[in-house]
């Protein structure tokens, strides 16, 4: 399945007036290739760089299917290694905001409404923090490593994913049916962990397929900024920052990850619209 | 209302306690504090003791964040380590630069969001909606630099039209050559436009069908009026929000913006000093983005608050 194809489908089910075509496969496949790439890619390209002492910033040719970048290296091996730093973070970043943001949303809505107030105004408190602006002021502190942006980055989710939950385990169907489990002499854990759960599973994870893209999207301007992974790394993010200097006599150095990074963040983003339309739709 | 404003105005007040304080840490009780930046790798243990006491380091932190918050209050904010110019200096030579490239993003956000979103909103479901919405997803999710280095490369390096770089032009120069703006600007416009966008439209097409226009086409009141007195002004409640939130991001988006196409802005200012570890600068850098934050999410709460009551406070 090539991209190509993907985008003949839609416009052949638009141009039919069927409405939105059936299956979403232009973001299936903007979602598919780069996540692809980022999974299998470090196995076709093996370990070692195989061009160490070839020349910087050479066109695509002979030896080098996609030419080299600033230092030398091969375009191609550095591509199919830097996804999965991409992905991994932000991976990483979304299970530390859901991990605490699921725990302090149904804290907020149990029956004492002083923790509600005192866990929903702290976490408020954490909305005065644009996240690059946390990201740059930890840099230049000197925490520069990934793992600190990674963890920051989650951090700053919990404020939104613990409201998400509050609204919803709040909600009124549920607030009955939680009510009669509780008559019925249930107990906290298979109340809060089985019915819940069942209840919260549909929002959260329409939520968190949109707040991973906003995840993706601040580590890498993070990473673009030089704020988290060394300059060496082969990070799609740091590729582009190193290479954009060369970008009219190498393009692809700069356009091949760019267009990984794009197609990962749109497709996620396309997916995301489809599903919350069609939720809004069949509600 | 008065509850409302007086509860958002003390969360208000909370968050700027909590910048200031996390931002003084940041600067002050780490290991390397700005006594060891200072000397760098020269200086002996003793002159760095010295220069320690001289600084007033050797304080508690309370006490100096007591001097740090009298300082700041007095509009003394330290000089830069790397250049020992006064940072306001630094900043007010910078804020031009990013006012010319968040201004005109600004103005075209709010002018193109709601027209956009009310004409996809209107025509729910249309050809002209689809396409307005999935340009909007697409475009959204583009990250800022990625979209800015796509400009530079198709418009200005292929086909030799616009400028690239801004690198080493002051306010003036821009404002004698504006083509220098075209792109930056509409990187940082696309992104906020589309998200403002996007909300006008779920609002008008909800508010469109509400209980309250159905009522009010069954009295008799002309279509336009119902639109333009009671659809918009529900649908813009949330936009205030959201509005809020790209004023945010435009700061954001300036720092991305600057870095791709070489201005020397506040948010490449604020790149600098991160580089440089220049806390001085860092710190006043954070507490102008913070506080910028602050005040405008503030403004846009009790703006929709005003324009939609009943909406919870959500900060």
């Amino acid at each position: 399945m090539t991209r190509r194809e993907g985008v003949t489908v839609r416009q052949n089910a638009d141009a039919a007036g069927s409405g939105r075509p059936r299956r979403p496969w232009v973001a299936l496949v903007l979602l598919g290739v780069p996540v692809l790439v980022a999974l299998l890619g470090p196995w076709p390209a093996g370990d070692a760089s195989s061009a160490r002492d070839a020349l910087p910033s050479q066109p695509p040719g002979a030896g080098h299917p996609l030419g080299t970048d600033v230092l030398g290296r091969d375009v191609l091996w550095l591509v199919l290694h830097g996804g999965g730093s991409v992905l991994g973070s932000a991976l990483g970043a979304l299970l530390i905001g859901m991990a605490a943001g699921v725990p302090l949303g149904l804290l907020a809505a149990g029956p004492r409404r002083g923790l509600d107030e005192t866990v929903m105004r702290g976490l408020d408190l954490l909305l005065a923090f644009p996240g690059l602006l946390v990201l740059m002021t930890l840099a230049a502190a000197g925490h520069r490593d990934w793992y600190w942006l990674v963890t920051v980055a989650g951090v700053l989710q919990i404020p939104a994913v613990a409201r998400l939950v509050r609204g919803a385990a709040l909600a009124p169907g549920t607030r009955t049916v939680v009510e009669a489990l509780r008559m019925q002499g249930r107990g906290w854990a298979y109340i809060h962990l089985r019915h819940l759960a069942r209840e919260l599973a549909a929002p959260l994870a329409t939520d968190a397929g949109g707040r991973f893209t906003v995840v993706l999207y601040l580590l890498a301007s993070a990473n673009f900024l030089g704020l988290g992974l060394p300059v060496s790394s082969p990070d799609w993010a740091v590729l582009i920052e190193r290479n954009s200097d060369t970008l009219f006599t190498q393009p692809a150095a700069v356009l091949v990850p760019a267009g990984l990074l794009t197609a990962l963040c749109v497709g996620g983003n396309l997916l995301v619209d489809r599903v919350l339309a069609r939720r809004r739709r069949g509600r | 209302m008065r509850a409302y404003v007086l509860r958002r105005l003390l969360l208000a007040v909370l968050q700027c306690l909590v910048v200031l304080v996390a931002v003084f840490a940041v600067g002050s009780l780490l290991p390397g504090d700005t006594a060891d930046v200072l000397r760098g790798e020269l200086g002996t243990p003793e002159q760095v003791a010295a220069l320690r006491t001289q600084l007033g380091l050797d304080e508690p932190a309370w006490a100096r964040f007591g001097h740090w918050l009298g300082d700041l209050l007095t509009g003394d904010l330290g000089n830069s380590l790397t250049t020992g110019v006064p940072v306001g200096d630094d900043i007010g030579r910078r804020v031009g630069v990013t006012l010319l490239l968040g201004v005109p993003a600004l103005v075209l956000v709010t002018v193109l969001a709601p027209l956009l979103g009310t004409v996809s909103g209107l025509r729910e479901g249309s050809r002209l909606d689809r396409t307005l919405n999935t340009a909007a997803v697409v475009l959204h999710a583009v990250p800022e630099f990625v979209l800015g280095l796509l400009l530079v490369a198709s418009v200005s390096l292929a086909a030799g039209l616009l400028p690239a770089t801004a690198v080493g032009m002051d306010t003036a120069a821009l404002l004698a050559q504006p083509s220098v703006l075209v792109l930056p600007v509409t990187v940082l416009t696309a992104r906020h436009l589309c998200d403002l966008a996007r909300q006008i439209r779920a609002g008008v097409a909800a508010e469109r069908h509400g209980p309250v226009a159905e009522h009010l086409r069954l009295l008799g009141m002309r279509e336009r009026t119902v639109v333009l007195r009671h659809v918009l002004p529900g649908a813009l409640g949330p936009a205030a929000q959201q509005f809020a939130r790209c004023v945010e991001g435009l700061l954001g988006g300036a720092v991305l913006v600057e870095a791709v196409f070489g201005f020397r802005g506040l948010g490449s200012g604020f790149v600098e000093a991160v580089q440089n570890r220049d806390m001085p600068q860092v710190q006043t850098y954070a507490l102008l983005f913070a506080g910028t934050a602050i005040v405008v999410n503030l403004l846009g709460d009790l703006a929709a608050h005003r324009l939609a009551p009943r909406r919870e406070l959500t900060a």
